[in-house]
């Protein structure tokens, strides 16, 4: 059903979440200035209906988890942003996942580089594993389902 | 407008980070650019199927993508068999992208073929068949302070309203742009020094049109450069010479309108 509402009928934009190559490795989050990460971007299609908005939107998220590593987007920093687990239940949770397997080390003053270590590892897990791990990202995304207003002529 | 057409999109493999340890030089990313448009399916996927040769001409396909994982939807012993299967020997190390560099040459096109077979998940075009039913969003700017400039990446916009004409989202779009204008310098965006990041014309040919309505623009130092940015201040930016200067920045903007793609109800 289409609703409307102050200004024109609401539409339901597929948006593709902006990113950027950051210049120390790994990419970063579309921030505001104050810091916030924004669950927005460029918008890829759009629709009257937001179930169909939102059933769009997985199967473009599903695409990207087969293609991507979670790991080249993480800031340990930022971990709320990408988890809701505490950057310690976060690692517990990895090695629950991944039994055998260690954590990438910690240099002093310096975060574990996660991203070559699931590189080096991913190719030896199940597809049960690798969801597994999708699954403790469960803050981060690529696409996102945002609501506008459509003008008509 | 509204139909069935089939469009060629390019895959988004972006640069990546020089020192990955397996020699990874190309990383995927999410979403595409639209190349071409077509009415006709078969013809669709003869210009999908000539760039893409075009491309595995150029490029290892072990580069692309941190892991095997990213590259293949085979685990890396069955992709030993298939490369055995294909008559070849496959590295005894994990230095793959070494192996194909050494190897390729001499493979046959049907190894060739066999082997960019396997690594299905390392494709860089594709025919998306869709419908033609647009609408047109206008879109903010998502510019970022680093104390001493304005950067964006590309995705870094927030949608703000959809129309269903062209022409009535450019007409917004252009009244929000000429409002955002009068608060910024256009040499403090996209870096501050260098031309080309301000317009798509060379800096040579910015200075002449200047020069033909009037301005003087900024003496080059001893090193060729010069210093836009304080050219520009004191400058009022809804003059007329202000709002020139801003039209040879076009590669600065506010906002973007964003042709959106409306599916079909099933």
């Amino acid at each position: 059903m289409v609703r409307r509402k102050a200004g024109g009928t609401v539409l339901f934009l597929v948006v593709r979440v902006g990113w950027r190559e950051w210049y120390t490795g790994g990419y970063e989050w579309f921030r505001g200035n104050e810091g916030a990460c924004r669950s927005s971007g460029r918008p890829v299609a759009a629709y009257a209906d937001r179930a169909r908005a939102e059933a769009h939107c997985a199967e473009l998220e599903a695409e990207a988890r087969t293609h991507l590593s979670p790991f080249n987007f993480l800031e340990p920093h930022w971990m709320e942003d990408f988890s809701t687990l505490s950057r310690e239940e976060f690692e517990q949770q990895i090695l629950a996942v991944v039994p055998g397997t260690s954590l990438p080390s910690k240099p002093e003053r310096r975060e574990r580089d996660w991203a070559k270590w699931w590189d080096d590892l991913v190719d030896r897990l199940s597809d049960e594993q690798r969801e597994a791990v999708w699954g403790l990202f469960d803050q981060l995304h690529f696409y996102a389902v945002v609501e506008t207003a459509l003008e008509e002529a | 407008m509204s139909g069935s057409v089939f469009v060629v999109e390019r895959f988004r493999w972006e640069p990546a980070r020089e020192t990955h340890a397996q020699r990874k030089k190309l990383a995927w990313m999410p979403g595409t650019t639209s190349l071409g448009c077509f009415e006709d399916q078969e013809e669709a996927e003869a210009d999908c199927l000539r760039r893409e040769q075009e491309a595995r001409q150029q490029i290892n396909p072990f580069t692309c993508g941190g892991s095997m994982h990213e590259r293949s939807g085979l685990d890396e012993p069955r992709l030993r068999d298939w490369i055995l299967d294909a008559g070849l020997e496959p590295p005894e190390e994990a230095d793959w992208a070494r192996w194909w560099d050494e190897r390729s040459p001499t493979m046959t096109g049907i190894q060739r073929t066999r082997i960019w077979e396997a690594l299905d998940k390392v494709r860089f075009f594709r025919v998306r068949q869709t419908n033609t039913t647009l609408v047109f969003v206008v879109a903010a700017v998502h510019w970022t302070y680093n104390d001493e400039n304005f950067y964006r990446s590309a995705d870094a916009i927030e949608p703000m309203r959809a129309f269903t004409t062209r022409e009535k989202a450019e007409g917004q779009r252009r009244k929000l742009e000429d409002e955002a204008r009068e608060n910024y310098n256009p040499f403090q965006m996209n870096g501050l020094s260098d031309w080309s990041a301000w317009s798509s014309l060379s800096e040579e040919e910015g200075r002449k049109c200047l020069q033909a309505v009037g301005l003087e623009p900024p003496e080059p130092d001893e090193y060729g450069h010069a210093d836009w940015d304080e050219w520009w201040e004191g400058t009022d930016p809804a003059s007329v010479l202000g709002r020139f200067v801003w039209e040879l920045c076009d590669k600065v903007a506010f906002y973007e309108v964003v042709e959106v793609e409306v599916p079909p109800d099933r």
